[in-house]
C-alpha cells in the first residue's frame, strides 16, 4: 500500500490538466482515501465475530417466522432489480479504473498499479457491498411481513381464521417481535458499518468535487488537450461515483418507507369492529413497538442515510464546486 | 362481516339521526337526497378536460356517478398519439438548443447569463417530459385515485346524505392566469429579437410555452386533488368534533328544546365509519404522493431555478450602469416570471400544508372525546394507539417535506444562489478591466 500511495503521489496530475490547484486536490483526495483504507481494514478485522452474530440473528429471524412466507420472499421483485443494479454498478466501478489504462503507450509500471488499485477499491467497495445487502435484506424481510400483516387485515373476518383467532393474537405477536428484532439487528448493523459508510462517502464526495472540478477546468479551453474523449473520460467517473452512492441512499429510504407501511397497515385494523379482546391487544402491543422504536441509519451520531441527506450531499458537491470555481475565476 | 354490519344500519341512522348530524347538515339536508352528479366532476372538469386533451391522463369512461371505468382503444391510441408528438417536439427543441438554431435567442446577454438560461431551458423540458413520462406511467394509479375518491363519496352520501363543496374554483382562475402568462411571455420574446425570427425560434418559443404551462397545470392539478382529500378529512374531523364536550354544550345552547340526552350512543358506529373513511382517505393521499412526487420534484428544481435566475436578472437590471435606461421589456420578463412561479408554489405547498394538517388533526380531536365517557375509551383507545407519533408527511420523493414552509425555505435558497451569482459578476467584471488595462 505504501508503494502505490508513492507511486500514486508522484503521478500527481492524473489528468493532465496542467494546474496547480488540481494537482494540490488530486493529492489530497489520494491521500484521504488511502488513509480510509487502514482503519476499514482494521475495523473489519476486530468485528468479525460480531459480523457471524449478524448472520446467525438474520438465519434465525428466518426460521423463526418467515419459514412458512419463502415464497412472498421470492415473490420481492425490488429486491432483485435493486441487486441486478449493484451488480452493474459494481461491474462500472471496476471498469471506469481500467479506462485509465487505455492511453496510447501504458507502461508496465501504470498496469501493475492499476490492478493493484482495482484490488484496494475492491475491498472497500465489498465493505460497501456488504452493507448495502444487509440492508436491501432487511428491506425484503420487512416487506415480506406488511404482505402478511395486509392478508390478516384483508379477510380477519374469514370463518377459516374465526375458528384459530387465538393464533391469529399468536401470530400479531410473534410479527411484532420480528420487527423489534429486525429494527435492533438494523440498530446493530449499522452501529458495525457506520466507520465505513462515513469515509465512503466522505472519499466519494471528495472525489466527485474534485472530478466536477476538472470538467470545468476542461471545459475552460485553458488545458492543452481538450477532446470530447477526455471530458468523457473524466465525467464518467463522476457518473459511476454517483450511481454507487446513490443506490446506497436508495435502499435505505426504501427500507424506511416500508417499515413506516407497516404502522398503515395496522391503521386499517382500527376500522374492523369484530375482533376479539386478545387480538385487539396485540395489535395496540404491535402498534405501540411501531410508534416507539423506528428504523433509522444513524451513522456516527452525524446523520441519518436517506434521501434528505443524499439531496444535502448533492448540493454540497454543488456548492463547492462554485466555491472552487469562484476561488479559482482568474485562471479559468 | 364488517361492511353488511354497517349496511344494515344504515335504514335506523336515515330515520333518526344524530344530533351531531343535524347539526352539521342543517337545512341542506333534504336539498341533497337525490344523487345528483358527483360534485368532484363539476369542479375539476376543465383541469381534468385539459390534461385529458393533451394527453396527460387517460380519456376515462364514467360509468355511473359514483365510478369511472377504463378508457376505451380510440381514446388510449389518442393519448399515445398525443404524447408521442410532444415527445417528438420535445427532442425537435432540444436539437434546437444543442445546435446553433435557436441562437437568436440568445443575443443579448453575456457569457454567463446565456449559459443560465440555457440551462433553464433544458430544465423546463426535463420537468415537461418527466410530466408526460410518469403521467403515462401511472395514468392506471390516477383513475383508481379519482374511483377511490368517488367511492368514500358514495359511502358518505349513503350514511349522511351529504354531498361535498370542494371549493376548487380556484384551479380555473390558476389555469387562465398560467395562459396569460405564457402568452405575455410569447410576446415579450418576440419583441425583445433584434432581428426578425426564423421559424425554428418560432416553433421553439411556442413549445417552449406550452412546456411551462403543462408543467404548471399539472401542478394546479394536484393541488386540487389535495384540496377535495382536504375537504373530506375535514368532514370526518367535523363529525368526530361533534362528539366533543364543548360541541355538545353549544349545541345544547343553540338547540334548545331538542335536547339529546344520550348522543354518545351513535358513536360506536359512527367512530368506526370514520377510522375506515379516514384510513381510506389516508391511502388516497399516500398513493397521490407515490404518483407526483417526482413530478413535483422536476417542477420544484425548474422553478427554483428559474426563480433564481430571474431574481438576479433583475438584480442586473436595477443596478446596472452601462444602460442609460432600464429596459422595460426584461422587467416585464422578469415580473412575470416571477409572478407565475410563486404563485404556483406557493398553492402547491399551501394545499399539500392543508391535508396534511387536517389529516394529523383527527387524533387530536379524538383525544378530547376521550375524557366524555368511560365506555368509548376503549374505541378511541384503538385509532389513538395506532395514530401516536405516527404523523403523515407529503414528501418530495424523500427529498424534503412539502408543507407551508418550504415557500420560505426555497426563497431563502434563493437569497443564497443569489448572493454567489452577484459575486460572479462582480468577479466577471473585474476580470474584464483586468484584461482591458
Amino acid at each position: 500500500m505504501a508503494f502505490l500511495l508513492a507511486v500514486y503521489a508522484s503521478l500527481d496530475d492524473a489528468f493532465l490538466t496542467g494546474d496547480p490547484l488540481a494537482m494540490i486536490l488530486n493529492r489530497l483526495a489520494a491521500y484521504m482515501t488511502f488513509s480510509a483504507l487502514l482503519p476499514m481494514w482494521w475495523v473489519n478485522w476486530l468485528r468479525r465475530q460480531r459480523l457471524q452474530d449478524l448472520f446467525n440473528e438474520f438465519a434465525a429471524i428466518e426460521a423463526d417466522f418467515f419459514y412458512p412466507y419463502r415464497h412472498l420472499l421470492a415473490d420481492c421483485t425490488t429486491y432483485d432489480n435493486y441487486l441486478l443494479w449493484k451488480g452493474l454498478a459494481s461491474l462500472l466501478q471496476n471498469l471506469s479504473i481500467f479506462y485509465t489504462t487505455t492511453v496510447e503507450t501504458p507502461s508496465i509500471l501504470l498496469i501493475i498499479f492499476t490492478c493493484l488499485l482495482t484490488i484496494l477499491t475492491n475491498v472497500v467497495l465489498l465493505v460497501a457491498t456488504h452493507f448495502y445487502l444487509v440492508v436491501l435484506h432487511t428491506y425484503r424481510l420487512i416487506w415480506a411481513l406488511n404482505r402478511r400483516l395486509e392478508a390478516i387485515a384483508a379477510d380477519s373476518i374469514m370463518p377459516r381464521l374465526c375458528q384459530r383467532r387465538h393464533l391469529l393474537s399468536v401470530e400479531i405477536d410473534t410479527m411484532a417481535s420480528i420487527y423489534a428484532r429486525l429494527i435492533s439487528l438494523c440498530e446493530r448493523y449499522t452501529r458495525m458499518h457506520q466507520l465505513h459508510l462515513l469515509l465512503v462517502i466522505g472519499s466519494v464526495t471528495a472525489s466527485n468535487i474534485e472530478v466536477l472540478f476538472y470538467v470545468r477546468l476542461l471545459w475552460s479551453g485553458k488545458v492543452a488537450e481538450r477532446t470530447s474523449f477526455n471530458v468523457f473520460a473524466t465525467f464518467q467517473i463522476f457518473v459511476v461515483n454517483l450511481l454507487g452512492f446513490w443506490l446506497t441512499i436508495t435502499i435505505c429510504e426504501l427500507a424506511l418507507v416500508e417499515s413506516r407501511k407497516t404502522s398503515a397497515i395496522l391503521r386499517g385494523f382500527s376500522a374492523k369492529p369484530k375482533l376479539t379482546l386478545n387480538v385487539e391487544r396485540s395489535l395496540e402491543c404491535f402498534a405501540i413497538i411501531c410508534s416507539s422504536t423506528k428504523l433509522r441509519f444513524h451513522i456516527c451520531g452525524l446523520f441519518d442515510i436517506n434521501h434528505l441527506t443524499g439531496l444535502n450531499v448533492l448540493s454540497t458537491m454543488i456548492l463547492y464546486l462554485i466555491y472552487l470555481v469562484q476561488y479559482y475565476h482568474d485562471n479559468l | 362481516m364488517k361492511h353488511s354490519n354497517w349496511f344494515n344500519n344504515m335504514p335506523y341512522n336515515k330515520v333518526k339521526p344524530s344530533a351531531v348530524q343535524l347539526h352539521n347538515i342543517g337545512y341542506n339536508e333534504f336539498l341533497h337526497r337525490i344523487p345528483r352528479d358527483s360534485s368532484i366532476f363539476n369542479d375539476i372538469r376543465t383541469t381534468l378536460f385539459i390534461l385529458k386533451a393533451t394527453g396527460l391522463l387517460p380519456f376515462y369512461e364514467e360509468i355511473s356517478s359514483y365510478e369511472v371505468g377504463p378508457p376505451t382503444k380510440p381514446n388510449i391510441f389518442y393519448s399515445y398519439f398525443i404524447r408521442g408528438v410532444v415527445q417528438a417536439l420535445t427532442i425537435f427543441n432540444l436539437y434546437n438548443l444543442v445546435t446553433s438554431g435557436s441562437a437568436q435567442l440568445f443575443s443579448s446577454y453575456s457569457d454567463t447569463d446565456n449559459v443560465n438560461k440555457w440551462i433553464e431551458f433544458l430544465l423546463c423540458m426535463l420537468a415537461h417530459s418527466t410530466t408526460v413520462i410518469i403521467c403515462a406511467r401511472n395514468s392506471k394509479s390516477f383513475l383508481k385515485i379519482i374511483n377511490e375518491i368517488l367511492k368514500v363519496d358514495e359511502d358518505v352520501f349513503d350514511r349522511f346524505g351529504t354531498a361535498f363543496e370542494n371549493r376548487c374554483g380556484f384551479s380555473l382562475k390558476f389555469i387562465v392566469g398560467i395562459c396569460i402568462c405564457q402568452w405575455y411571455l410569447i410576446i415579450l420574446t418576440v419583441l425583445e429579437a433584434s432581428d426578425s425570427l426564423n421559424m425554428n425560434s418560432y416553433i421553439f418559443i411556442m413549445f417552449n410555452a406550452v412546456q411551462n404551462g403543462m408543467a404548471a397545470i399539472f401542478i394546479v392539478f394536484a393541488a386540487a386533488l389535495l384540496r377535495i382529500v382536504k375537504v373530506r378529512f375535514a368532514h370526518l374531523n367535523s363529525i368526530l368534533s361533534g362528539y366533543t364536550y364543548n360541541q355538545q354544550r353549544k349545541q345544547e345552547h343553540f338547540a334548545g328544546r331538542e335536547r339529546f340526552r344520550n348522543t354518545m350512543e351513535t358513536f360506536p358506529e359512527e367512530s368506526l365509519f370514520t377510522y375506515r373513511m379516514h384510513n381510506k382517505l389516508l391511502r388516497i393521499y399516500r398513493s397521490i404522493n407515490d404518483c407526483c412526487s417526482l413530478i413535483l420534484v422536476a417542477y420544484m428544481g425548474y422553478a427554483f431555478y428559474t426563480i433564481t435566475t430571474t431574481t438576479y436578472k433583475l438584480f442586473v437590471q436595477i443596478t446596472t450602469q452601462s444602460y442609460p435606461q432600464i429596459s422595460y421589456n426584461v422587467l416585464q420578463t422578469c415580473f412575470t416570471w416571477l409572478a407565475m412561479h410563486t404563485c404556483v408554489l406557493a398553492l402547491l405547498s399551501r394545499s399539500c400544508g392543508q391535508v396534511t394538517d387536517e389529516a394529523n388533526w383527527t387524533s387530536q380531536v379524538l383525544a378530547r372525546v376521550y375524557s366524555k365517557s368511560k365506555d368509548h375509551q376503549n374505541i378511541v383507545d384503538k385509532f389513538l394507539t395506532k395514530s401516536v407519533k405516527q404523523e403523515v408527511q407529503f414528501t418530495a420523493y424523500g427529498f424534503f417535506v412539502i408543507d407551508n414552509s418550504t415557500l420560505f425555505k426555497i426563497f431563502s435558497a434563493v437569497t443564497t444562489y443569489l448572493v454567489i451569482l452577484i459575486q460572479f459578476k462582480q468577479l466577471e467584471d473585474s476580470k474584464t478591466v483586468n484584461n482591458s488595462m
